[in-house]
């Protein structure tokens, strides 16, 4: 029976919303990565729970980003991506998911060898020490990574995964938190995957697993607030205040600093910039806000042609992994319509979003920088 | 023995049916009755297909492999007569397929005019691909410019958006004193002809067709019981939908402008159930209708013609689609008069020409109506079958709240 591979909170949507689809075929037109060829009636029917994947779905599968502009097209409001989420899991469940995807989630999470984790977090550590421009890292991050004792705060900085990333945003946090004079313990490394990749891979059952995980592992430090910069994390962290209901509130960087804004002392400066949002946090926990609010304290916004909840864009972090050429184009799109406002900055809110376009950029004459680290930029001493 | 199942009609009702039957039983016979030359397709989807937007094989709704593969025996046939009595349903070419049960999912067709001129050509109905296809070939083989478009429902709307897409200007002859007044509220229905006449539609309100006129065999203008006469070399029908089921005369099955069906598509008759179009459900006053709840009632169908166990659980329906370039939204009960028990409560919007609608019986949230954005509509939904309750003194709720009262004060992202 097929039915297994798609997890019974997944079924019960995917089956209501599979009938409530009416072939509009807004958003495969919405789709930044669909095969033109595909119809909704192979997707729909490859999505049901009893039937097996067709080579363009099993493809499809693999390279759907969640972006969810399919959902904002939808006249039936049929919650396409979702439905995606089901096709995902069934792509890995008949053993098609790409080897890109197989490699992209080798370390992360708890339940990985603990041999290969601490191989890599040692890499990792020397890299840091004996690298000039990463030397903050090994001041402000190293301790933490994989941690196990938490002290109790008021704030929780989580870093999961990104604590890794080529870029300082997650040294500049701790950094600004420290300027604050914050009560703050932090949280990073692969053991404390949020999940959240996992589950926009098809393995929702260890994305479960390690949600379960990282709530336990918050929960010994008993914060308020748990700040992070990554969209997923935050998505993972709202799923798991809806499921578990624990006290503390999950907090975007953004959120973070307008609680400070006073005390910061952000100097505005005069050339406008532009602002890419999440698709995750901008469109599907619906919080287009708390970004534009600490943007207006720094710098005047113009906004791309394509942007808030209902237009914005993806990076293409997650599944273009698997088809770079694509992922390429859909980027330097992107980055052409940012330097198409006039502005010669595009500030992103999402760390995932800073990574993928880090490449990219360069070639482009726009700058793209984390809110967060453009703040700290403007902080006064 | 394997059980044996007819369904009568290949539309979301019967599609939704056998697959839920063969969900639970994978031995049994199904044998389906397709009336339409076309198989299964997204009928919502036809003005998309109308205005050039989607091929017609963007339309089809299932792979053409969906029968094969799920053992079903598609027949190409319009049922003559169902004989519940000796458990038979005889089809167009006199062929007799017995039953163990027999859904009906035989949907509705469009009312016609009756009036002088009625027949001529350029008249059209609009509900099947075949339809679009006629007028889509009748507009471009007669350089048509001016339509008239009869009734002023969702369909008579839509219809006059297509037409207006293809570049005709359209005039809407309407009975009532507005726009959707069986759905829509007033404020709605404003909006939604505020737009219209904005891209140069116009109205006749409180009229109907005394006759439609002709010049060489072929329509050029109606005129209207008041007397007034519209240029038109087409006229667009659009004055309701009938549910088909002549074929069940003297089968004892009762009719009464449609089947009268249980909660659970069951029919008065043993082993007989109707989803869909046709059936009316004792009881549900004001649902919204429409594709999903279609597909909904055929899977319930499904599932208890298969002997699954019965569900006390109500089941909350919701109907969203577009209506004349916006977004619209129909949950649960939301077209209850405002008396009793039943009070509406007004959702505080961003958009200008947003709008949207609680209806509340006893307090609490029991249905909602949404124009412009519906991306609500599932909040209501949640809200309807958490059976959520609004404070009393309230007569206007802000969106952030709804939210809230919906999902526990998570933010709205399911995953």
């Amino acid at each position: 029976m097929i039915k297994k591979a798609i997890s019974a909170e997944l079924a019960d949507w995917t089956g209501v919303n599979l009938k409530n689809c009416f072939g509009a075929d807004e958003c495969l037109k919405a789709c930044p990565v669909a095969d033109p060829s595909l119809t909704i009636a192979e997707l729909n029917e490859t999505t049901m729970p009893e039937t097996l994947l067709t080579p363009k779905t099993a493809a499809f599968a693999a390279e759907c980003i969640q972006c969810g502009r399919c959902d904002a097209a939808c006249p039936a409001q049929a919650g396409r991506s979702v439905m995606m989420l089901s096709l995902k899991e069934k792509m890995v469940w008949e053993g098609k998911a790409p080897e890109s995807h197989n490699r992209y989630f080798q370390l992360k999470g708890p339940d990985k060898s603990a041999f290969k984790r601490e191989a890599f977090n040692g890499i990792m550590k020397t890299r840091w020490r004996l690298s000039a421009s990463e030397r903050i890292k090994s001041e402000k991050l190293a301790a933490h990574i994989d941690k196990e004792d938490f002290r109790k705060a008021e704030f929780l900085l989580y870093f999961g995964c990104y604590i890794f990333t080529k870029q300082l945003s997650a040294a500049h946090t701790v950094e600004i938190a420290e300027k604050l004079g914050l009560d703050f313990e932090v949280m990073g490394g692969l053991k404390s995957c949020c999940g959240w990749p996992q589950l926009l891979g098809g393995r929702t059952r260890d994305a479960e697993n390690y949600h379960l995980f990282l709530f336990e592992m918050i929960q010994r430090s008993s914060p308020a607030y748990v700040v992070t910069g990554c969209a997923e994390c935050f998505m993972a962290l709202c799923k798991i205040k809806q499921k578990y209901n624990p006290a503390f509130t999950p907090l975007t960087t953004s959120m973070w600093l307008n609680m400070f804004s006073d005390k910061l002392r952000l100097k505005r400066g005069s050339a406008p910039v532009t602002f890419h949002d999440s698709c995750h946090i901008s469109r599907k926990a619906k919080m287009p806000e708390p970004a534009r609010e600490l943007l207006a304290k720094m710098n005047p916004l113009v906004e791309m042609k394509r942007s808030g909840p209902m237009d914005t864009f993806c990076c293409g972090y997650w599944g273009l992994k698997s088809n770079p050429e694509q992922l390429k184009a859909l980027q330097a799109d992107r980055l052409r319509e940012a330097a198409d406002t006039g502005a010669n900055t595009m500030v992103v809110e999402c760390l995932s979003c800073l990574e993928s376009f880090s490449d990219a950029q360069a070639s482009s004459g726009v700058r793209v920088v984390d809110i967060l680290s453009l703040a700290r930029e403007r902080m006064g001493r | 023995m394997s059980a044996n199942y007819v369904i009568i009609g290949c539309g979301a009702a019967g599609v939704a049916a056998a697959e839920s039957i063969r969900e639970r039983d994978e031995n049994c016979k199904i044998t389906m009755y397709n009336g339409e030359p076309f198989p299964f397709y997204f009928r919502p989807a036809l003005s998309y297909f109308m205005k050039g937007l989607i091929s017609e094989e963007k339309l089809y709704a299932k792979p053409v492999y969906w029968a094969q593969a799920r053992g079903i025996r598609a027949l190409h046939e319009k049922v003559a007569s169902v004989r519940p009595v000796d458990r038979e349903v005889a089809g167009d070419s006199g062929m007799v397929t017995s039953y163990d049960k027999l859904l009906i999912a035989t949907g509705a067709w469009p009312v016609t005019l009756d009036c002088p001129g009625a027949n001529l050509p350029g008249v059209f109905t609009y509900r099947s691909i075949m339809c679009c296809r006629k007028i889509t070939g009748y507009i471009q083989k007669r350089a048509v410019t001016e339509a008239v478009v009869v009734g002023g429902g969702i369909l008579g709307v839509e219809l006059a958006e297509n037409f207006m897409s293809l570049g005709l200007k359209v005039t809407m002859v309407v009975r009532g004193s507005r726009l959707l007044d069986s759905r829509f509220d007033a404020q709605m229905a404003q909006i939604i002809q505020r737009k219209m006449e904005a891209d140069g539609a116009t109205f006749v309100f409180g009229a109907q067709l005394a006759e439609v006129a002709s010049e060489s065999g072929h329509t050029s203008a109606v005129i209207t019981d008041g007397g007034q006469r519209i240029s038109a070399g087409i006229v667009g029908v659009a004055v309701g939908v009938r549910p088909m089921g002549k074929f069940l005369t003297g089968s004892g099955i009762d009719w009464e402008n449609g089947i009268a069906v249980d909660s659970w598509q069951r029919t008065g008759v043993d082993g007989v159930f109707a989803a869909g179009d046709v059936a009316q459900v004792k009881g549900a006053h004001g649902s919204p209708g429409g594709w999903l709840t279609a597909s909904l009632q055929g899977a319930r169908a499904g599932y208890c013609m298969a002997g699954g166990e019965e569900d006390a659980r109500p089941v909350t329906y919701l109907n969203a689609s577009h209506v004349y370039k916006m977004r619209y939204a129909l949950v649960g009960r939301f077209s209850a008069p405002e008396e009793g028990a039943i009070r509406k409560v007004r959702l505080t919007m961003s958009g200008e020409d947003e709008y949207g609608l609680l209806t509340l019986e006893n307090g609490r949230i029991v249905g909602g109506a949404f124009l412009g954005g519906a991306d609500l509509a599932w909040d209501v939904a949640r809200a309807v079958e958490n059976r959520v309750r609004v404070g009393q003194a309230q007569t206007t709720l802000d969106v952030g709240t709804l939210r809230h009262l919906a999902n526990s004060g998570a933010p709205a992202a399911l995953f």
